[in-house]
């Protein structure tokens, strides 16, 4: 099974295999629950919305026509899985990976502690994340998470791909006043 | 260039889509407050940048699935379900047509007695049958409670 492609998998799941289905989940777990754990916050209901997600894909199947990639047709799953989730996080968890922390300069928020500073600016971050609009939230959690390109972030929006752009500037720049506006 | 103006630029810069002109980087270097948020854009965009992809484990595929077995058996389910209220329908309306079409067609009234024979019938088995009611009653128990085991079985383990 791991040797298979996408579409030999689809193939096989719409004859009724699960183990195919199985290989298809394996893939794209990682993917679908980081958009959506980065927007809801809960790990637990993001586990609930990710199953939903790929319940919604095996429905689906018998309608792929594989003119759009997998993995965007997923997205374009996930985020609409994400927009009809009504429910509100308190905050959004930030990780921070050691090896790609290293390099950047850390901002000094309150503190003059440099690591510090990096942690207020997590829980800040995390805060200032839950009060953007759904989609905001599902648009920036796309757009970080490694090797998306802006293309596959319009097609799994349905926007152009300028309106992509601007979009994720508006959702930096009221991440930013939100966060300018607790300094202040 | 005044803040407005710039603040517009701050996350295209920021993420380096734009770079910042002769005016800009001339403000930049005039403004406190402009190379402070200039500053947080860039950390903003570093902290969520750094973010791992967070990975919900192995045994989430096979959660998934035991949900999608379910899922599947339930709708086996309902359609059952649809299947029998469609069989039950046309039975009834088969006897329905059946019995319009004897009344209309004046069947039903060529012989009164016709009724009387069937309930007379009917009583005569009846009556040979009440005897052995015991033994009809234990084995339709039996029957039932047979049925019974047959759909908790098929339901606990289909799930």
């Amino acid at each position: 099974m791991p040797d298979l492609s996408d579409d030999d998998l689809v193939r096989l799941c719409r004859e009724g295999s699960d183990e195919a289905f199985a290989e298809l989940v394996g893939r794209y777990r990682r993917l679908v629950f980081g958009i959506i754990s980065r927007t809801v916050g809960d790990p637990g209901r993001a586990e609930d919305l990710a199953q939903d997600v790929f319940l919604r894909m095996h429905r689906g199947l018998p309608y792929y026509r594989g003119t759009a990639r997998m993995s965007t047709w997923i997205y374009r799953i996930a985020v609409n899985v994400c927009l009809q989730d009504r429910s509100a996080p308190k905050r959004i968890e930030i990780a921070i990976d050691a090896d790609a922390a290293t390099d950047r300069p850390l901002l000094q928020l309150g503190s003059k502690d440099a690591a510090f500073g990096t942690i207020e600016l997590r829980d800040r971050l995390g805060k200032a994340l839950a009060r953007l609009p759904g989609k905001y939230r599902a648009l920036i959690a796309a757009h970080y998470l490694k090797g998306v390109q802006y293309e596959e972030l319009a097609e799994a929006f349905q926007l152009p791909l300028g309106t992509v752009k601007t979009h994720l500037y508006r959702a930096r720049r009221e991440l930013r006043k939100l966060l300018e506006g607790e300094l202040a | 260039m005044v803040c407005t103006h710039l603040d517009e630029l701050i996350e295209p810069i920021a993420v380096g889509d734009v770079v910042p002109d002769a005016d800009a980087r001339a403000h930049l270097a005039s403004c406190a407050a402009c190379a402070h948020a200039l500053e947080l854009a860039r950390q903003i965009d570093g902290v969520l940048a750094a973010q791992p992809v967070p990975d919900v484990g192995p045994a989430f595929t096979s959660r998934l699935m035991v949900r999608l077995r379910r899922e599947r058996w339930r709708s086996e389910q309902y359609l059952d379900v649809a299947f029998n209220i469609a069989v039950a329908l046309a039975v009834v309306t088969t006897v329905g047509g059946l019995v319009m079409v004897l009344a209309a067609s004046g069947l039903t009234t060529v012989s009164p007695d016709l009724t009387g024979l069937f309930v007379s019938g009917a009583a005569e088995v009846l009556s040979a049958v009440t005897p052995a009611l015991p033994v009809y009653g234990v084995a339709a128990a039996v029957f039932v409670s047979g049925m019974a085991i047959w759909w908790w079985a098929e339901r606990g383990f289909e799930i």
